[in-house]
C-alpha cells in the first residue's frame, strides 16, 4: 500500500534493520523506535499509519505503549500488530484484549505478516 | 524424637497388641500416642481420617493377609513410614513387604523394647531421606527444564535475524543474486530452518513438561492439510528416490483440532519415515475413519524402512529417547520429536501408537476427534 508509514518498535537493532528492508521493499515508509519511551515521542512526531510492536523489550513491556497510544487522540485508532518472542499464550490474550489488530510469534512468517499489515491498513482507511 | 509421635498400631491379636503398647509406653526417649485398630478396613478408615507419623502393621489380619495387607495400607499412606510385623511362619511376607516399600519388619516373639524403638526410629529416618531424595530429584528436573527453556529462548533471536537477512538476500532486496550465490544462500537457509525446528522442538518439549502447551482448536478439513504437508517433503523424499503419497478416504469428516499442530505431527512422522527408509522405498500417509472408532479420524504414516522392535514400541515416545544404532549420516536428533507428537495428540484427546517389526517397515497411527469434547 503506497505511501503508508509503519512504526517499528523493537529493541533488537538487527531485527529493526531487517524489517525496514522488507517493508520498504513493499512500498512502506518506515519509522523506528528502540524502547517504550522513545516509541511515544517518535509516534507523536511521525504519526504512523500502523505500528509493529515488540512486547518483550527490557525496561517495561510493550503493552504499556498500547495503553498510552489509546490516551492520545490521533494515535488511539492506529492499528497495532504485536510481535513477541516470549510466552505467546498469555501475551496473545492480553494483546487482543487491548485491541491489537493481530499477533505474531517471532520469527513471523514474512508473507503472513505483510498480509496482516495490508489487512489492518485496509480496514482503517 | 522429642515430641509426641502419632503411631497407628494395626494388630488383631489382643495379647500381641497389649505387649506392644506396654513396650511403647516404657520407652523413655520418645512419647507415642498410640491408636489401635484390629482389622484392615478400620485401619484404612483411620488413615483417611488423619495423619500418622508411623504405622506398625501386622500382616495377618482377619480381613487381609500377607503382602496384600501391606499394599493396601501403603496405597492409603504412601508418605508414612511403615514397619510390618509377622509371625515366625510368614517372615517371607515381611521381607516382600520391605521390597515393596515397607521400611522395616519385625518378627513377633523376637521383639523387645529396644528393638521396637530402634525399628521405629530407623523407619522414620529412612522414610524422611527417601522423601528428601524424591524432592531433590524433582527440583533437579525443574532446573533442567528451566534451562532448556532459556536455551531455546536465547537461540531464537539470533536465528530470527539470520533467517531475515538470508531471505532478504535471496529475495534480491540487497542487489541481484548470482546463481552460485543463490545456491549457497539456499543451503544456508535450509540449515537455519533445521536449527529453527530444533529450537521449536526444545520449546515445545519444555512447554509440554510444564503444562503450557497450548492449542487453538477449530473445525479443520484434513485432505488439503495433509496434501500440503506431503508436498513440502516431496523434494527430500525425492533425493532418496522415496515415493511419498497420500490415500485419503472419501468424505472424510472434519476434525476439531489445531491445524498448525496437526501439520507438526504429520511433518514429524514423515520426517522420521524419510530418515529411516532406505533409497527407493515408499511412504504412504492415510486418513480414514474406522468403524470401531467412529468419533475419530485415524491418520497413519507407513514406511518401508528398517522397522522398530516390539520392545521399543512404547519407549520411542518417551522424552529424550534417542534411537540406537542410526545409520551413518542420519542425525540422532534431540529425541523430542515423537514425544512432542505424543503430547500434542494426547492434548487433542487422541491416541498415538506404532505397528512395526524390525526389518519390516513401520506404520505410525494417531487419532484426532471429529468434534469437541
Amino acid at each position: 500500500m503506497a505511501g503508508k508509514k509503519i512504526l517499528i518498535v523493537d529493541d533488537d537493532k538487527d531485527l529493526r534493520l531487517a524489517m525496514s528492508i522488507r517493508l520498504r521493499a513493499s512500498g512502506y515508509e518506515i519509522a523506528l523506535a528502540s524502547d517504550t519511551i522513545s516509541a511515544m515521542s517518535v509516534a507523536q512526531k511521525e504519526r504512523p499509519d500502523l505500528v509493529l510492536l515488540d512486547v518483550n523489550m527490557p525496561g517495561g513491556n510493550g503493552f504499556m505503549v498500547m495503553e498510552r497510544f489509546k490516551m492520545i487522540t490521533h494515535l488511539a485508532a492506529t492499528p497495532i500488530i504485536i510481535l513477541t518472542g516470549g510466552d505467546p499464550i498469555i501475551f496473545k490474550e492480553k494483546a487482543f484484549s487491548l485491541g491489537a489488530a493481530d499477533f505474531f510469534e517471532k520469527p513471523a512468517d514474512n508473507d503472513a505478516l505483510l498480509a496482516s499489515i495490508e489487512r489492518a491498513l485496509g480496514e482503517s482507511t | 524424637m522429642d515430641n509426641v509421635s502419632k503411631l497407628l498400631l494395626v494388630e488383631d491379636n489382643p495379647g500381641d497388641a497389649r505387649l506392644i503398647q506396654e513396650m511403647l509406653s516404657e520407652v523413655e526417649t520418645s512419647k507415642f500416642e498410640v491408636s489401635h485398630e484390629v482389622c484392615l478396613q478400620d485401619a484404612l478408615k483411620r488413615l483417611s481420617a488423619g495423619a500418622f507419623d508411623v504405622i506398625l502393621l501386622d500382616l495377618g489380619l482377619p480381613d487381609s493377609h500377607g503382602l496384600d495387607t501391606f499394599t493396601s495400607v501403603y496405597a492409603q499412606a504412601a508418605d508414612v513410614p511403615i514397619v510390618v510385623m509377622s509371625g515366625f511362619d510368614d517372615e517371607s511376607f515381611a521381607i516382600k513387604a520391605v521390597r515393596h516399600g515397607a521400611q522395616d519388619y519385625l518378627v513377633k516373639g523376637r521383639i523387645d523394647n529396644s528393638l521396637l524403638v530402634r525399628a521405629i526410629r530407623y523407619a522414620s529416618e529412612r522414610k524422611r531421606l527417601l522423601m528428601e531424595l524424591k524432592e531433590s530429584q524433582q527440583k533437579e528436573l525443574q532446573v533442567k527444564n528451566q534451562f532448556l527453556s532459556y536455551v531455546s529462548h536465547e537461540l531464537r533471536s539470533p536465528l530470527t535475524a539470520l533467517y531475515q537477512f538470508i531471505t532478504i538476500l535471496l529475495d534480491g532486496l540487497a542487489g541481484e543474486v548470482s546463481p552460485e550465490q543463490r545456491q549457497y544462500l539456499e543451503i544456508s537457509l535450509n540449515k537455519i530452518k533445521e536449527l529453527q525446528n530444533l529450537v521449536g522442538d526444545l520449546r515445545d518439549a519444555s512447554r509440554s513438561q510444564t503444562g503450557k502447551l497450548s492449542l487453538e482448536l477449530k473445525q479443520v478439513s484434513l485432505p488439503k492439510l495433509i496434501d500440503e504437508t506431503i508436498k513440502s517433503y516431496q523434494m527430500r523424499a525425492g533425493e532418496k528416490g522415496i515415493s511419498l503419497d497420500s490415500k485419503i478416504q472419501d468424505n472424510l469428516p472434519t476434525v476439531y483440532v489445531d491445524p498448525e499442530r496437526v501439520v507438526q505431527i504429520v511433518s514429524n512422522l514423515i520426517d522420521n519415515a524419510i530418515k529411516f527408509t532406505p533409497e527407493n522405498g515408499t511412504i504412504t500417509v492415510e486418513a480414514k475413519v474406522v468403524r470401531e472408532d467412529p468419533d475419530f479420524v485415524r491418520i497413519s504414516v507407513a514406511d518401508t524402512g528398517c522397522g522398530i522392535a516390539p520392545e521399543e514400541h512404547e519407549k520411542i515416545f518417551e522424552y529424550q529417547y534417542q534411537v540406537k544404532g542410526t545409520s551413518k549420516g542420519a542425525a540422532a536428533g534431540l529425541g523430542l520429536g515423537l514425544y512432542i507428537c505424543k503430547e500434542l495428540t494426547l492434548r487433542h484427546g487422541g491416541r498415538i501408537w506404532v505397528e512395526s517389526r524390525a526389518g519390516q517397515g513401520s506404520t505410525f497411527f494417531f487419532t484426532l476427534p471429529t468434534q469437541t469434547g
